[in-house]
């Protein structure tokens, strides 16, 4: 299935369940909408493109793009970011952010160790006092005891 | 013009006393350096400097806080054009063909297009400021519920000029832009929407997430994933400044974008981000080559750019004149000003003279004071992008994931952005536009909020408001046939093309 289709079908349901939702929120009437009518209007639109698109795809699979993809790259990236947002306020700002610099560096973008040390405790420090100690960000303090912010 | 510049000398005189002076310039010094760093756009910077401006005198506080918005307008644009996170909504049309710039190398003619530009716009800006504000009064009353709609409507269909190869595929992420832009605690009723039971969807997507993600960290993910190993994907800055022929493509963009900018800033609900919007839309129908638009067009960074700056300047009309802000900074700034005891409505120019013909002329040396931090700045901000990309990378994730919890200290801000992230990645991949998303999700609220104000005031629940008034029925009409316009043409031009195949095999 082109993405075009798959894209329009998932369009489709997906404006159809925001309007039936939002029909449970209740319409109003044109004197007084009520909270659902304006996301039930949206529902139906967008299910209509998402049937347009499904019956008239545009783009064909061969047209997106093909290639060598990283995808051990991209996957450490993504459990590295959900890391940091998980981490951030029990391990605090230094800590989860230069462990953040260090995969990124690393296994990300393959920078020696060097590299990947020096710049990851400088970003960390730069940030740190330019976001919490001069624009006064309360950055979580963490396992770390230094606080900031007001 | 007497009875004008009189006053204006006045204004100038105050505005160039030493303190007033240094206001203004560490204004435009801290806005421009916030606005660079990605999360924190005009309105967060107003927002942490307004407890500073409390101790001082009235109309250096708000010469301060003026100077902070444009700067951190100018230094939006800088992120936007480099390293393609716009800081606030009206650099959203500026990541599109600025950012194509810089990866062809031509990061610096941008910037300084989009300096001159923003100067240019910003100036003529304060002029029409100057000789409107007196007299505008009554005309901006006008301006209600029903007319608000129409222009919100008129710049959605705007975003099919966003669209790239696909107006449906356009259509589509605008409308989803809207749908994300509805959730949270309904404005009349206080009902939640789609908030799954979550605090932190209560209160709305944040634009900065949103954006963010989308632009900043999706660039990132599918760079990651499609860049061979150590390659950059940047090349190397050429020129610092713009050619003649970049002049010369550029001089009625910017003409253009001016008269935009101001037209639409002046509105309420006419904001930056409509202007740029519609600045950009009108560039491309009236390109020679609207198909190098999206892939590096130096006539949409120059009109947008001018008509956002334009905008702001021309939003000054609205607040002063009538106490209205018409966006959330200046809605800031109308707090800032009435913290100092400064009710801003008709009667500001016979009650505070001062502070209006202050912060009119602080405009005009805010914006030669940007120009001049700014140009000399482009070979710095280009020296960004001689770093190679793999130190670059990590180093933006990490401003824009910090930039994302600086919003609110909230680590859920983080997990809102990443997840755009990885929306704005398979958008880039799958080749939908982010740009029409973005906007839409902006014009959504104020759009709802619009049109339920205009049922509710038409007594009898009539469609009938929107078409019956001559301003929001003009724009519904024009914005109609802009939407209706493209899609009946590539119906057209396809029936036409099967025509000529079926011609083509039947010889």
């Amino acid at each position: 299935m082109g993405i075009d289709r798959l894209v329009g079908s998932g369009a489709f349901v997906g404006g159809l369940v925001v309007a039936f939702v939002s029909y449970g929120l209740g319409l109003g009437d044109f004197r007084m909408p009520g909270p659902g009518a304006w996301p039930f209007i949206l529902g139906l639109v967008f299910a209509v493109l998402g049937g347009w698109l499904w019956l008239h795809p545009e783009v064909t699979p061969a047209a997106t793009e093909q290639g060598e993809s990283r995808w051990a790259a991209l996957a450490i990236c993504l459990v590295s970011f959900f890391g940091y947002a998980f981490l951030l306020e029990p391990l605090g700002y230094l800590v989860t952010t230069i462990l953040l610099m260090i995969v990124q560096l690393r296994w990300v973008e393959g920078r020696t160790w060097t590299v990947t040390l020096s710049t990851s405790v400088l970003a960390a420090v730069v940030s740190f006092v330019t976001f919490g100690v001069w624009l006064k960000v309360s950055l979580p303090a963490g396992i770390i005891p230094i606080h900031v912010g007001y | 013009m007497e009875a004008l510049l009189g006053p204006l000398l006045h204004g100038f005189a105050i505005a160039l006393t030493p303190s007033n002076l240094l206001a203004g310039l560490i204004g435009c010094i801290v806005g421009t350096i916030i606005g660079i760093l990605p999360g924190l756009g005009p309105t967060a910077s107003i927002a942490l400097l307004l407890p500073v401006t409390v101790g001082m005198n009235p109309l250096a506080g708000i010469i301060m806080l003026a100077g902070v918005y444009y700067g951190a307008m100018y230094g939006g644009s800088t992120t936007s054009i480099l390293v393609n996170i716009p800081g606030e909504a009206a650099s959203v049309v500026t990541c599109i063909d600025g950012y194509q710039m810089a990866l062809q190398g031509r990061a610096g003619p941008a910037l300084g297009i989009s300096a001159i530009g923003s100067f240019i716009g910003g100036t003529i800006s304060v002029v029409a400021v100057m000789l409107i504000s007196p007299v505008l009064a009554d005309t901006a009353v006008k301006f209600g519920p029903p007319e608000k709609f129409a222009l919100f409507f008129f710049a959605f269909t705007l975003i099919g000029y966003l669209a790239g190869e696909s107006m449906v595929r356009g259509l589509l992420m605008g409308v989803l832009g809207l749908l994300l832009g509805s959730v949270g605690a309904d404005d009349f009723y206080g009902t939640d929407r789609f908030v799954f039971g979550s605090l932190y969807l209560r209160d709305g997507i944040g634009l900065v997430p949103l954006a963010m993600g989308v632009f900043g960290l999706g660039e990132i993910l599918y760079n990651i994933e499609r860049r061979a190993k150590q390659a950059s994907v940047m090349e190397t800055p050429k020129s610092l400044l713009p050619t003649l022929q970049d002049w010369w493509d550029s001089f009625w963009p910017i003409v253009r974008g001016t008269g935009i900018g101001l037209g639409i800033g002046i509105l309420p609900g006419g904001m930056p981000a409509v202007s740029s919007l519609v600045s950009y839309a009108v560039e491309k129908r009236l390109a020679k080559h609207p198909e190098q638009f999206g892939k590096g067009a130096i006539q949409g960074v120059a009109g947008p750019e001018t008509a956002n700056n334009a905008a702001t300047g021309g939003g000054f009309v609205p607040l002063l004149t009538l106490g209205i802000p018409t966006n959330s900074v200046l809605a800031l700034l109308l707090a800032a000003l009435m913290l100092h005891g400064v009710t801003p409505g008709p009667l500001l120019l016979v009650r505070f003279p001062d502070v209006f013909w202050g912060v009119i002329a602080s405009m005009y040396i805010g914006n030669v004071v940007l120009l001049i931090l700014n140009l000399p700045m482009i070979g710095v901000f280009v020296q960004i992008l001689k770093i190679p990309y793999t130190l670059l990378s990590p180093l933006i994730v990490l401003f824009v994931l910090l930039g994302a919890y600086s919003l609110n200290n909230n680590a859920t801000d983080v997990l809102a952005t990443i997840l755009f992230g990885i929306l704005g990645y398979l958008m880039k991949r799958f080749r939908f536009e982010a740009a029409p998303l973005v906007l839409a999700f902006v014009l959504g609220p104020m759009m709802e909020t619009s049109f339920r104000q205009s049922l509710v005031m038409s007594r009898g629940g009539s469609l009938t408001i929107f078409l019956t008034r001559p301003i929001s029925g003009t724009l519904l009409v024009i914005g109609m046939l802009v939407l209706v316009f493209p899609l009946v043409k590539q119906r057209i031009a396809r029936l036409l093309q099967r025509a000529v195949r079926g011609s083509d095999r039947a010889e």
